[in-house]
């Protein structure tokens, strides 16, 4: 069983689900609010395609109502090139290899921007009658 | 900056869930809490806030870095989605945090 298909069994009757979800387009390294690099974040969208696909399956069968969307933007701040590089070392996403030294070389503060997406859903009729 | 980098110093993400969710007085259950980025905002509105992760070493920062002023309202476990047992019915929130 799917672990939200688990988990909605601790919801109350009309309770709300909150799900925060990575979306599309691959997040952006920037410094200054410009556009250094483009970082492949498809590693991520892999297991958020996977998510929206089970809460869309719950949907469907009105087990949950959606209600509410809302996008956007995340940023993660870095002291410096260096650090944004030593951190997507360990990391599943990779910045372009002829971004690295670039960015090894940036003394600025840069940022990495990321698009984000919270969905609410509603414990639909069918969810709190079947138990 | 002091530190090498901080994820979402604006808030972006506690303001899109309150724009969406009103957390006053709510039991709310955090899936995936990690370190208790969004447990402490979450929990500073709520009720009470059940938060819980598979990863020890971030529950545990969590729990250190829990203000005391909320310590009343935030219970944290390790445990993994697809096995902790919580109780029906109980919450008027689930709140997926990158976790599904």
């Amino acid at each position: 069983m799917h672990v939200l298909r688990r988990l909605l069994d601790a919801l109350a009757p009309e309770g709300i689900v909150l799900d925060l979800q990575v979306i599309r387009p691959h997040p952006l390294v920037e410094v200054d609010d410009s556009i250094l690099c483009e970082i492949d974040g498809s590693s991520l969208f892999v297991g958020a395609d996977a998510a929206r696909a089970a809460v869309d399956l719950l949907v469907a069968e009105r087990l949950l109502e959606e209600e509410a969307v809302d996008d956007h933007d995340v940023r993660k701040h870095y002291a410096n090139g260096a650090a944004l590089v030593d951190d997507f070392e360990t990391s599943e996403r990779a910045i372009p290899v002829d971004a690295i030294p670039g960015l090894q070389a940036m003394d600025e503060e840069c940022v990495v921007r990321e698009r984000c997406r919270v969905r609410r859903l509603r414990q639909g009729v069918f969810g709190w009658t079947a138990r | 900056m002091n530190q090498a980098s901080v994820l979402d110093p604006e808030r972006a993400h506690f303001a899109a869930l309150e724009r969406v969710a009103d957390f006053a007085d709510a039991r709310v259950l955090e899936v995936g809490c990690g370190d208790g980025r969004l447990t402490f905002p979450v929990a500073e509105r709520a009720g009470s806030v059940f938060a819980f992760d598979p990863d020890a070493d971030a529950v545990e920062t969590a729990r250190a870095d829990l203000p005391s002023e909320l310590a009343g309202r935030v219970t944290f476990a390790v445990a993994s989605a697809t096995a902790i047992e919580i109780p029906r019915s109980a919450f008027d929130i689930v709140l997926f945090s990158w976790s599904l």
